[in-house]
């Protein structure tokens, strides 16, 4: 009898575990739909729509051999992780976007919860300009050849239950209808809104999961680098520190910076390697404003190299 | 004027010669642009074949070397926002020896001996 018991009891607790475990990994929730999501089309913002989206989501979902946004596969994301495919971004009915809402679209940046209800945490913007949102929305619903409708057949994203536990580290936000404006050109706060929005941080601290998407100023080691990441020949690459320190950027110029973005040079005339990505389309300006920004960041040791 | 045995030889020897001296000079490119390739870390991102883990030869039959060598220049203007823009860090010379090395890798016949 006594012996039954314990049996019982043991039987219960992995069955509990096991319960815990399957709640920790927890990728879908019920699908928001807030009362109020303000979004705007402003056709005299495509053009400046097109350079954003190139710029913010075109190192992931544009594929270089159908030259538009229909998605590819995120080969940085390590095998234990599972497969991932950015989406297409294409108005194709079938395996575009065609369905999205521009409420819906707002609401997956504001919060990291597709139209489906799955947790996307590569897609948290929840500071992203209310007018980058209008440009980028107001882009992908034209009749530009870059989100032509095209069927996308290279996958769908596939979760190992590791890849599942990692993701679900990150929990998904409130939608609040809170208007978030653009910072001024030139001025620090335009270097801040696009570390945060060009996703440098979330490479450039410490781990993708301790990162704070709402304060990304509060993410463990914020610019300090030491994340590891998969290179392109599948061997390991730790990021590099971004503060102005010796083991960071100390001695950088803008025109290294220019250089690096734009082009993919480093200052002693070195390729930088994938993942890190080129930015083409970022101008002068904005490439100045971040590396203002940057040196004002406290100095932090950390050879990463 | 129909020429007599010996112009004919002499005409033979000196296509010879050139075709030689052509194949040298274009040995000395492909040996160059090997040693570009390897050197720009190009071998970072297309491996010593070219293929692993990015395969670079996929279109490269139908890309003429003007093209090629401003896609190299700048390949962001070719919508390929992965490979940096060698513009600043390699010559002319550099660029055009890189293409001819970069020619063979696409060879099937080559790629297998390289293979083994
Ligand atoms: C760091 C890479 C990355 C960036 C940058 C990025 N995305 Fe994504 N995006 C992804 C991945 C990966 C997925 C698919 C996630 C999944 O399948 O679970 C995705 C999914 C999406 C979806 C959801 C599609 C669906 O099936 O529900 C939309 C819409 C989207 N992205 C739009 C954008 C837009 C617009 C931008 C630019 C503002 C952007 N993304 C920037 C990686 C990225
Ligand atoms: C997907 C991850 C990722 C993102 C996003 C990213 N980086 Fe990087 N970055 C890297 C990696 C990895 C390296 C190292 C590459 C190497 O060693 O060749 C790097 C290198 C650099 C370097 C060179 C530093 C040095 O000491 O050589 C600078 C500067 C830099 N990144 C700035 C940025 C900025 C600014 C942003 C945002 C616009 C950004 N990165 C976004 C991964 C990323
Ligand atoms: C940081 C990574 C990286 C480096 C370094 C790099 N490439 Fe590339 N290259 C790529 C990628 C990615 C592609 C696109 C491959 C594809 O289409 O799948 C590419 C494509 C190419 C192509 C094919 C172009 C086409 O449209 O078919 C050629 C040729 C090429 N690279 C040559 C070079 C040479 C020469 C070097 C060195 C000077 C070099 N690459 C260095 C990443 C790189």
């Amino acid at each position: 009898m006594l012996k039954n018991r314990k049996w019982i009891i043991r039987s219960l607790m992995v069955l509990l575990s096991c319960l815990t475990l399957l709640q920790a990994c927890r990728m879908n929730y019920p699908v928001e739909r807030p009362a109020r999501v303000t979004v705007v089309r402003r056709p005299e913002l495509r053009a400046e729509g097109k350079r954003l989206t190139m710029l913010m989501c075109g190192s992931c979902h544009y594929d270089a051999k159908t030259k538009s946004l229909t998605g590819k596969q995120m080969k940085d994301a390590p095998g234990i992780v599972g497969k991932v495919f950015a989406a297409n971004l294409t108005n194709d009915p079938s395996t575009g976007i065609f369905h999205y809402s521009d409420q819906e679209l707002k609401v997956l940046f504001r919060t990291g919860i597709s139209r489906q209800g799955k947790l996307m945490p590569y897609m948290l913007r929840p500071n992203l300009a209310d007018e980058d949102i209008s440009a980028i929305i107001t882009f992908l619903r034209s009749d530009d050849a870059l989100v032509a409708p095209k069927p996308n057949t290279i996958g769908k994203t596939k979760y190992t239950p590791i890849g599942k536990f990692g993701i679900s580290r990150t929990k998904p936000l409130r939608y609040t209808d809170q208007p978030v404006p653009k910072p001024a050109a030139d001025t620090l706060a335009l270097g801040k809104y696009l570390v945060d929005n060009l996703a440098c941080y979330h490479c450039h601290s410490k781990s993708f999961l301790k990162l704070d998407y709402q304060s990304p100023e509060r993410s463990k080691g914020y610019m300090a680098g030491g994340n590891r990441l998969k290179g392109a020949d599948g061997k390991t690459i730790v990021t590099p520190n971004l503060t102005f320190h010796e083991t960071g950027l100390k001695g950088w110029t803008e025109n290294d910076l220019i250089l690096l973005l734009r082009q993919g040079i480093t200052r002693d005339k070195k390729i930088v390697r994938p993942p890190m990505p080129i930015l083409p389309e970022l101008t002068d300006e904005e490439i100045v404003s971040m590396y203002k920004y940057l040196r004002k960041l406290p100095p932090v040791e950390n050879d990463t190299q | 004027m129909i020429p007599n045995k010996n112009t004919s030889l002499g005409i033979l020897i000196l296509m010879q010669l050139l075709l030689s001296v052509c194949c040298y000079a274009q040995h000395e490119q492909m040996m160059k642009g090997k040693q570009v390739f390897e050197q720009n870390q190009c071998v970072a991102c297309h491996g010593k074949d070219g293929t692993t883990p990015y395969n670079l030869s996929v279109r490269l039959d139908s890309l003429s070397d003007e093209v090629l060598k401003e896609f190299i220049k700048d390949p962001a203007a070719f919508g390929n926002r992965q490979m940096p823009a060698f513009r600043s860090i390699l010559s002319d010379a550099d660029i055009d020896a890189l293409i001819v090395y970069v020619r063979t890798l696409s060879k099937p016949d080559q790629k297998k001996r390289r293979r083994r």
